[in-house]
């Protein structure tokens, strides 16, 4: 008897990135690997501008605290929020245990360059944007989230708000806070002889 | 607020630090695979390999677990130690490639091989398994080990064959995978010399190897195993034979739990090997003498006395007792007599009749203990033979008496009519048959006594001899050929065809020998052996084309046309089916040859998508078929159907057929026939279709199992299961596995079909898929294009199947950026589409919004629209108006009529949005629905009621995306233009110098140049004149680029510095 032909066999039709939330929660860590690997670069520059070294090692803890803590997701188009979430909170706990002691850091006031922290990671060919990393080292933590977030990111101030743990009306006034306090600082970097160089922490203004 | 924008540019222009250079990447994959795969260690590389783990050392060097980037697939990497000196690393790099020519189900595969800083490494296949070694940690039965040890028999027998000795042979090199597969595994190719000459075992890691010729006893140390060693191989010479005797040593190891050659140190373990006595069986192990024999033979001393290869042995490790298990006598008794009423019945209520001697002609053939014999030997399934044996026998009996009475009635002796003798023929030919059944040993042989083909009872009735025409031996052993293949003992039956033939050619029975023929060509097409069949279908048809047999040449021309369609082939086989309609036409137009006719047909359409043609004729084909009640014909035609529902999305009408074909091919078949395989793989497909991917797999894993008892692993339809696994492993998101049973499917049809045509091409496609989904969209692309490659080659640019490929090419070209390139795609996958017959209309609307949104990124607002209202139209229609999918479709459509300006489409279309997301409240949505409102209020003329919908819109925009969200430039034009309509150009000041700020931080010269202009008029009106002029300055640069504003910008120009308002014109050339 000859055996019928095998039909050809069907053939899979991609699927987006929502899908592919939704499929790690669910528990496929292959697709949770896919995702993470899109978001590494964006955790990695979050970190970089904070950070001079260990930063990898932060990405993959907040990675992992973000596997452990994937019941937290409400939402799969909210990943990016919940992911700078608990990037976010990773960050202050990393800063929290090096400055032991002095316990209550509020990082609504302190700046990267307050904390004693010289990112080194950062290196730009462009001398404008090197200015601009440096002036936000120097505005407090927390309006350079926003800024980042809002900028480089391009989350909205409601996105920002659940990220920050704050109401979205003070993200609001935080972001234009940020803005001048910025231009403050790029103002004053231009007025000064030499801009710091790398691995050589900038003079503090005034 | 309007002095920010320079630093909010500069904030837009991004970090400082660019995206990932390929340190970044290595860094990713290493955090990855920390947070994913916890187990992994730190990273090295060579070439484009990633080592991931080490595995363990050798003696030829270490071996790792390594990501290989290029192809996106874990493999085993050997380094191998002392490979600096270039002849020698020459030579490995030779030996290496060698062994990658090699290709055999139990030799592992290697991949390649290279050279890196001097550094030589094999690729291989990883296996997830155990070694022989682990494997025998505890105990086996024999028949385990054996099961096993026939595999590595075979392997090292391919590997022999291909010229390669293995040369270390030993449990810990042979790996059991964890379906049972066993692997040999490294080839001792790491020596320094040539076969022949020294060859001592491997040398302690890390020191230099030792020079040719060494004895053993001067190393002192020896790390290799020299239990395994053929006496001639400790002098230094290697061999298939040296090979024979270590497999007999791991074969008797395994078998008795002890290896045959001890001593309490190295010289004596040499002398036992080199001259001790051989081995005795251990009475303590249940092994049979047979087996010892076969083991003993491999560990003669001198090579010339052992199995003049492995391929002998491997032969002789099939048990004999495999006859015993196919005829098990006197077991299982009580099922028996159960299942013998139906013999018995001929057998029951002997009297005094006259014609009752007679009887005992068949009787003394069909006995009830041949019965219950070929009944146990059939397998535990239904009984097909043996029932359509009682009924034979039943008919027989009915026939006889009916005959004898009605000779006693004319006065005729019981024996003396043409029918009586013809019925006693019949039986006698039944005698022969069973008695050649009896004397076969494959279990299987019991299915291959086709009911069908039983001696003819009513050709008696009628009269007739029972003998057919041609030479009678040449037609028995054809009948045991059809037989045999019927049980899918293909090697045999083709066996046989070829006696019947040598014999028919012999008896000049001309006819008997063409059948043979292609009797045999369709054997070697089950084989897969294409290259014999077409000479011999030829042979075939051209013989009964000269005996004019229209008949004989029909099937030969649908043996061809099948096997052209299993080639791809399609053009010729279309020729060929009009040679079969032709012959069908001359001959005897019988409804059996019309239903092989049209089954083939159907499946030759179907493989063309004409779908419709297909449908008609499976369908006519299925009633000859019902008409002439032929159980061996319905079921192929119900899958046929199945599968052309299938293709047109009827998933429960395919599901009811291929059940149903299932059930029939079952009962008439058994549970592990290859036709059983076939429609159960094809229903996994189905079912997995259907999102019941646990039946799905469990159905395929059954195929697979059956198909791969029916052809071995070597076969298209094993590569089919393995794809469908792939599927449902997909399905379940279970990607490794997916990518497994992918890659062993492209290997196989690889090997048996060259890897660039149509059935590649299907799994390249679904490898794509599979790169997609890990976010490797390069390779991605590459795999899709590489399907799409494929399939034009064998089915034609245009053919159905490649429609899916192309539309994930436009999918991963619209990712990548490639706009025009997807727009391409796109639009032939919606052609191939169009021509196709009788497509899913599901596949249309995903096509179509796709192309929609491909559409409206590049501006071409009209296509987008018309291609998104199509797909609109098909979701609303398949899955319901109020499907998410009809709203996000609804809200780009809303979006395209705006940015036409089309307001009450717009509307219209937030508003279906709207009602669909009702329950997931969407304000930048509405904000934009406000927006489009507004523009159409002003439209016509309400003005007051526009303004203030803009207002409200900016203000829901402001609250929900940020002050100089990108979103809200739109808002902030229309609302400025709306108040310099009112004459308010105080008003409309502010408002586009915050359009313009963002557009200043969009870098965007379009709306740069379109907000600079209303600007400067606004600020001319409000009488800043110098200001306004200074806007225009600003924006001129830009407006030879853009011929929609080119008129206005002249006339700027050439109006004099004390001239009146800029012109209303300006108001009328929107972008």
């Amino acid at each position: 008897m000859a055996a019928p032909r095998e039909d050809r066999a069907a053939i899979i039709v991609v699927v987006s990135e929502a899908e592919l939330v939704r499929a790690w929660v669910e528990g496929d860590d292959d697709a949770g690997r896919a995702l993470f690997a899109r978001h590494f670069d964006r955790l990695h520059r979050f970190f970089s501008s904070k950070i001079g070294h260990g930063i990898d090692d932060l990405v993959q803890e907040t990675m992992l605290a973000c596997v452990e803590g994937k019941g937290g997701l409400r939402r799969p188009e909210a990943f990016k929020t919940f992911l700078f979430g608990v990037a976010r909170r990773r960050l202050y706990r990393k800063w929290r245990d090096e400055q032991r002691g002095s316990n209550a850091i509020d990082f609504g006031l302190t700046s990267v360059e307050d904390l004693g922290l010289s990112p080194s990671g950062v290196a730009s060919q462009r001398e404008e944007q090197q200015r601009l990393v440096e002036a936000m080292r120097r505005i407090p933590v927390e309006l350079q989230i926003a800024l980042e977030l809002f900028y480089w990111e391009e989350m909205s101030a409601s996105e920002i708000a659940e990220v920050l743990e704050l109401p979205e009306g003070t993200v609001r006034s935080r972001l234009r806070r940020a803005r001048s306090l910025l231009e403050d600082q790029l103002r004053s970097a231009s007025l000064r002889a030499s801009p710091g160089r790398d691995g050589e922490p900038p003079t503090p203004p005034g | 607020m309007e002095t920010l924008p320079e630093v909010s540019a500069l904030l837009r222009r991004g970090p400082a630090s660019g995206p990932a250079d390929s340190q970044q990447a290595l860094r990713r994959e290493l955090v990855l695979d920390r947070v994913f795969a916890p187990a992994a260690s730190e990273s090295a590389r060579i070439d484009r390999y990633r080592l991931l783990r080490h595995l363990g050392e050798g003696g030829m060097g270490s071996v790792w677990v390594a990501h290989d980037e290029r192809l996106g697939r874990e493999v085993a990497i050997k380094l191998l130690r002392g490979s600096a000196n270039e002849r020698t690393a020459a030579r490995l790099v030779r030996e290496a490639q060698a062994l990658a020519a090699l290709s055999h189900p139990n030799v592992v595969q290697v991949y390649g091989t290279g050279r890196s800083d001097g550094q030589v490494y094999i690729v291989m296949e990883l296996i997830a398994g155990q070694s022989l070694a682990t494997w025998l940690h505890q105990p086996r039965p024999w028949p385990r080990v054996l099961e096993v040890m026939i595999q590595v028999a075979r392997g090292l027998a391919a590997a022999h064959e291909a010229g390669i000795v293995h040369r270390d042979l030993k449990p810990s090199n042979i790996v059991i995978d964890e379906d049972g597969r066993a692997r040999l595994i490294d080839f001792g190719i790491a020596r320094r010399d040539e076969d022949t000459t020294g060859e001592p075992p491997p040398t302690p890691a890390g020191s230099d190897p030792l020079p040719p010729g060494t004895p053993l006893t001067r190393t002192g140390t020896v790390v290799g195993t020299p239990s395994y060693m053929a006496p001639e191989q400790l002098r230094g010479e290697a061999s298939p034979a040296s090979d024979q005797f270590a497999f007999c040593v791991t074969l008797y190891e395994a078998l008795y739990g002890a290896r045959p050659f001890g001593g309490d140190d190295y010289e004596e373990l040499i002398v036992a090997i080199t001259s001790g006595p051989r081995p005795p069986p251990r009475p303590e192990a249940d092994v049979p003498p047979w087996l010892h024999r076969v083991v003993a033979r491999g560990l003669a001393i001198d090579p010339t006395q052992r199995w003049p290869s492995m391929t002998a042995l491997a032969e002789r490790l099939r048990p004999p007792s495999r006859r015993a298990r196919a005829w098990p006598l006197g077991l299982v008794a009580g099922a028996i007599l159960a299942a013998s009423v139906g013999g018995a019945r001929w057998l029951a209520g002997r009297d005094e009749d006259p014609c009752d001697s007679a009887r005992d002609e068949l009787a003394s053939v069909w006995t009830p203990d041949r019965r219950q014999r070929l009944h146990l030997a059939a397998g535990d399934g239904p009984e097909p033979v043996a029932g359509a044996l009682d009924d034979w026998a039943s008919r027989w009996h009915q026939g006889h008496t009916r005959a004898c009475h009605e000779a006693a009635e004319i006065g005729a002796s019981a024996s003396g009519t043409a029918e009586l003798a013809c019925l006693r023929d019949a039986a006698s030919e039944l005698g022969a048959r069973l008695d050649a059944l009896e004397q076969d040993t494959d279990p299987r042989w019991a299915m291959s006594f086709d009911p069908r083909a039983l001696p003819d009872l009513e050709r008696c009735a009628r009269g007739g001899t029972g003998a057919e025409p041609g030479d009678p031996r040449a037609r028995q052993l054809l009948a045991r050929a059809r037989g045999l293949r019927r049980a899918e003992a293909h090697a045999r039956a083709e066996a046989m065809a070829s006696q019947a033939i040598e014999r028919a050619v012999a008896a000049g029975d001309e006819e008997g020998e063409a059948m043979g023929r292609l009797l045999r060509a369709e054997l070697w097409l089950a084989l897969e052996r294409f290259d014999d069949v077409e000479p011999e279908l030829l042979a075939a048809y051209e013989r009964a084309r000269e005996l004019a047999e229209p008949e004989l040449e029909l099937d030969a021309a649908l043996a061809m046309v099948r096997m052209l369609t299993m080639r791809d082939r399609f053009d010729e086989a279309s020729t060929w089916m009009r040679h079969a309609e032709a012959a069908w036409e001359r001959g005897e137009r019988s409804p059996g040859a019309r239903v092989d006719l049209l089954r083939r047909r159907a499946l030759l359409h179907r493989d063309h998508g004409e779908l419709d043609a297909a449908y008609d004729d499976a369908r006519e084909a299925l009633g000859v078929a019902t008409e002439l009640d032929d159980p061996a014909l319905v079921p192929s035609i119900q899958a046929e159907l199945a599968a052309i529902a299938r293709k047109r999305g009827e998933l429960p009408v395919a599901l009811d057929h291929y059940r149903r074909a299932l059930a029939a091919e079952e009962a008439r078949l058994g549970p592990h026939h290859g036709a059983v395989g076939h429609v159960l793989t094809n229903l996994g497909a189905t079912l997995r279709l259907t999102g019941e991917l646990d039946e799905a797999r469990a159905q395929q894993e059954r195929a697979l199992e059956i198909l791969l008892g029916v052809y071995g692993e070597h076969h298209t339809s094993v590569a089919d299961v393995h794809t469908n696994l792939g599927l449902v492993a997909f399905d379940q998101r279970d990607t490794p596995r997916a990518r497994h049973h992918f890659e062993r499917a492209l290997e196989i049809l690889a090997d048996i079909h060259g890897g660039d045509g149509a059935k590649s091409a299907v799994v390249w496609a679904n490898l794509g898929a599979l790169e997609y989904l890990d976010g490797r969209l390069e390779a991605s692309m590459r795999a899709g294009k590489r399907a799409l490659a494929g399939m034009e080659r064998d089915l034609g640019e245009g053919h159905p199947d490649t429609a899916p490929v192309l539309g994930n090419l436009g999918v991963l070209a619209f990712e990548r950026g490639q706009l025009g390139e997807a727009m391409g795609y796109l639009g032939r996958a919606r052609a191939v589409l169009e021509a196709a017959q009788g497509v899913d209309p599901m596949r249309f609307a995903e096509i179509d919004t796709n192309t929609g949104l491909v559409a409206f990124e590049r501006g071409d607002l009209d296509r987008a629209r018309e291609a998104l209202r199509r797909g609109r139209e098909v979701f609303a229609r398949e899955q319901g108006p109020s499907h998410p999918r009809v709203a996000t479709v609804s809200f780009d459509l809303c979006l395209v009529e705006l940015e036409q300006r089309r307001y009450a489409a717009a509307a219209a279309e937030c508003a279906r949005a709207r009602e669909v997301y009702a329950t997931q409240p969407d304000p930048v949505g509405e904000a934009n629905l406000v927006v489009a409102e507004a523009r159409r209020a002003i439209a016509e003329g309400r003005r007051d009621e526009g303004l203030r919908g803009f207002h409200d819109a900016i203000a829901i925009l402001d609250a929900e995306l940020g002050p100089e969200h990108r979103e809200l430039y739109d808002a902030l034009v229309h609302h400025g233009r709306a108040l310099l309509g009112a004459g308010r150009a105080r008003e409309a000041g502010p408002v586009l110098a915050r359009a313009h700020g963002i557009a200043t931080q969009e870098q965007d010269d379009r709306h740069l140049l379109e907000s600079g202009l209303y600007r400067a008029r606004a600020q001319w009106e409000a009488g800043e004149r110098e200001a306004a002029l200074e806007s225009f300055t600003a924006a001129a640069p830009l407006v030879s680029d853009d011929e929609s504003f080119a008129d206005a910008a002249a006339a700027w120009r050439a109006r004099p510095r004390s001239a009146p308002p800029l012109p209303a014109e300006l108001e009328a050339a929107p972008p």
